[in-house]
């Protein structure tokens, strides 16, 4: 009996651990028309820099300061978080699909904790796919087109009016799965972006500043 | 000609002679322990410090600096007020162990003593602002240096943890009342940011609601 108990325990751990999120939220609906067809990280194309104003929290940690996002080739990044009087908190690097910590405050030095945030970074700054990559569904709750996309393994989360990307669910298992929303209240460029990863406990909120 | 050739290296020679009075000067030790006194002294003096401040990051990652601008508070023991006016509006209040940073969206309060990152940041901010941290010779080795309108102490972490995230403070001290006028802070990238006090008040009132946290 009780290792029946422990055995469906693990059996409900695995399955929810299985998708970034729950599915019987949505429904299969038509492709979503979209000119161009197809969609792409306000941080790709034409991006070249950004400053965001920065809360982060992650357990013990609460940070607040600057983000400064920098292009630095067609599929390279870096972002650099430093807190209100200037110290760098971290300094990383995406080169392809290489990730490089240039720098990272000694007390947040966490293999684990970069793993996840480099996953998270990566799925806000890089995504591009097309309408033929992804599988549609509607939100029951909201309306919201809902894209999947499979190579990511990823759910994108569609403005029903303007189809911008406003949230994006991904991860795997409990403690890194993430989700990430994109807020365009001006209709140019993210002015808002949150980051949960609540598995662990970390919240990341960037405020476009425009300087 | 050689009049022209004359007029020429006595340009030189005045130019060279000017730079070389602007360059810093290492100070002795006997005379560093009497800035470090005076030092001492004006921190004890200084019950409250008001004054405009002006802060330079510079990192090599961006090509230009970020500037942010604001009014500087500070009253006796552990109470600090900043207020950014520039690039926008944001307020860290210190007080004691709580801290508070209120942007247009939010407001986050801190115990500064339960934050390990929260608590390392505030010492070295506290002791840069009122020259205290020349104390911390546990923690930093101190050179001193003389110019024309300032004397600067050299702060270098002397454990090999702390030398990861600063590579070195320097401290900028005004001659007629030894009180800290500017303060850059070198990280072990090499990136720095600069803080200059301008227009500084010392000793005027501050009402205790400056350092308020609700």
């Amino acid at each position: 009996m009780r290792s029946s108990l422990f055995l469906s325990f693990c059996l409900l751990v695995t399955l929810w651990g299985c998708s970034p999120i729950d599915k019987s939220t949505l429904i299969k609906a038509e492709k979503v028309v979209h000119k161009p067809a197809g969609w792409e990280s306000p941080f790709m194309g034409m991006f070249e820099k950004a400053l965001f104003r920065t809360v982060m929290d992650i357990r013990e940690f609460h940070l607040t300061g600057f983000t400064i996002i920098k292009k630095s080739g067609d599929t390279s990044c870096r972002i650099v978080f430093a807190n209100d009087i200037g110290m760098t908190i971290f300094d990383v690097e995406f080169i392809r699909e290489k990730f490089i910590s240039h720098y990272i405050f000694s007390p947040m030095q966490k293999k684990a904790l970069f793993r996840i945030i480099e996953a998270d970074l990566r799925a806000m700054m890089f995504y591009s796919f097309s309408t033929a990559d992804v599988t549609t569904y509607t939100d029951k709750k909201t309306s919201a087109p809902v894209l999947y996309n499979g190579k990511t393994d990823c759910y994108y989360y569609l403005d029903p009016n303007t189809l911008y990307v406003t949230g994006i669910a991904g991860g795997n298992n409990p403690w890194d799965k993430y989700h990430i929303e994109f807020d365009y209240p001006k209709g140019t460029f993210v002015q808002n972006i949150r980051i949960d990863n609540p598995g662990i406990g970390l919240i990341i909120k960037l405020g476009w500043i425009n300087q | 000609m050689c009049k022209r050739k004359y007029m020429g290296m006595s340009f030189f020679l005045l130019t060279a002679i000017f730079c070389a009075a602007q360059q810093p000067q290492p100070i002795p030790p006997k005379e560093a322990g009497m800035i470090r006194l005076k030092v001492q002294e004006a921190a004890k003096n200084s019950i409250t410090i008001e004054s405009d401040f002006i802060q330079e990051k510079e990192m090599s990652v961006l090509s230009e600096k970020i500037v942010s601008k604001g009014k500087f508070y500070f009253k006796k023991e552990k109470k600090l007020r900043w207020e950014y006016t520039t690039p926008f509006p944001y307020l860290i209040i210190i007080n004691e162990d709580q801290m508070l940073v209120k942007d247009d969206n939010s407001e986050n309060r801190m115990n500064i003593q339960s934050n390990k990152v929260l608590r390392e940041i505030n010492n070295v901010i506290l002791g840069a602002v009122q020259g205290t941290l020349l104390d911390d010779q546990k923690r930093f080795n101190t050179s001193f240096a003389d110019a024309r309108t300032w004397y600067s102490a050299k702060l270098t972490p002397k454990s090999s943890k702390l030398a990861e995230s600063i590579r070195e403070i320097v401290l900028y001290f005004n001659k007629n009342d030894y009180s800290v006028e500017r303060l850059v802070m070198r990280e072990a990238s090499g990136d720095y940011t600069r803080i200059e006090f301008k227009d500084r008040k010392l000793n005027k009132p501050i009402s205790d609601e400056k350092f308020l946290i609700p």
